[in-house]
């Protein structure tokens, strides 16, 4: 008898980390999707349309909190910001470029419940300004992550000193 | 028979242990080229002459295995993974003092040897002391504005290893 309960206490054990695994891994690839579609919407190719800037900045403000706290000075990015104004400052800072690609590298992601999560990731931005010159600029960036109305939202990014002057 | 050996080269017959041999050494290919000796593309001038924009090299991960970076020593810094990492050059170890003074180097208050800076620069830095547990970087190419240069002190568990080349 105390056997069985210990099989039927350890079957449970086993699926409740199984689902907990599963949830978690579920929730990272979600949060994999939302970062592939940031790069893609703050990426810039040749020829960029109005109406396809206009897409951009209707879609931006869906990536970020309310408010979102920004502890970096890339491009003058830095305070509490709403949604609208990050992503102003971003279609700003975009309209600097005549191409630019922004790439998320070695993403690590840790939900810490199904609302939270911490991301530890390197962005890259490569391009090439108005005025020619070549932009290659990395940047390790800590940021916290929340779940509002079933999507993850960036709620505060901070840039990690690499190198300290 | 050389016909045959060369035949069984190019066309090896699909045994068991044909396969078992391939994957072996898809493995050890894998593991070599993740953790021992990891493939890098230079991409940047700030270590020119030494290192030119475009250069194919490996980055020997057990360099600093058994000793510290010296000052002098080439070493690969990492960001949040190894997929992008940087390439500088050490100056100055912990408890060290570095600074510029009109474009040379100055540690513990002695102008550094540096063989190695062919361009001529006119970079100032106040003094200042390495943190333990740190190392001071610097690229090679010091003709580009200080402030567009990254540069300085960085812990020595950033370090992934060195160029072997």
């Amino acid at each position: 008898m105390v056997g069985k309960r210990w099989i039927a206490v350890c079957v449970v054990l086993a699926a409740a980390g199984a689902s907990a695994l599963l949830l978690s891994g579920g929730e990272k690839k979600r949060i994999e999707k939302r970062l592939t579609q940031l790069a893609g919407t703050v990426s810039k190719e040749r020829g960029d349309t109005a109406l396809n800037v206009a897409l951009r900045v209707q879609r931006l403000p869906e990536f970020f909190d309310k408010p979102v706290r920004l502890h970096t000075q890339v491009y003058h990015m830095g305070g509490t910001l709403s949604p609208t104004e990050v992503a102003s400052e971003i279609m700003r800072a975009r309209a600097m470029f005549n191409t630019l690609k922004l790439d998320f590298y070695d993403v690590d992601i840790d939900v810490a419940d199904r609302t939270s999560a911490r991301l530890r990731l390197t962005a890259r931005v490569t391009g090439r300004l108005s005025t020619s010159e070549a932009i290659d600029e990395v940047r390790e960036l800590e940021c916290l992550l929340r779940k509002v109305d079933g999507e993850w939202v960036f709620s505060e990014c901070r840039a990690v000193a690499v190198l300290e002057k | 028979m050389r016909t045959d050996h060369i035949k069984n080269f190019f066309f090896p017959r699909i045994t068991r242990r044909y396969l078992v041999r391939l994957l072996l050494v898809a493995v050890a290919a894998w593991f070599i080229c993740r953790q021992v000796l990891i493939p890098v593309r230079i991409r940047g001038v700030s270590m020119e002459p030494t290192y030119r924009d475009g250069g194919i090299n490996v980055c020997w991960r057990f360099r600093y295995a058994l000793r510290d970076p010296r000052p002098g020593d080439l070493v690969a810094v990492r960001f949040s993974g190894r997929s992008i990492m940087m390439l500088k050059r050490v100056v100055a170890v912990a408890g060290d003092t570095a600074a510029f003074s009109n474009g040379v180097l100055y540690v513990n208050g002695e102008a550094a040897n540096e063989p190695y800076v062919v361009y001529p620069c006119n970079w100032n830095l106040p003094p200042r002391i390495v943190n333990p547990g740190n190392v001071y970087i610097v690229g090679d190419n010091r003709s580009v504005p200080m402030e567009e240069h990254n540069f300085g002190q960085t812990t020595t568990d950033r370090i992934m290893g060195a160029p072997i080349w």
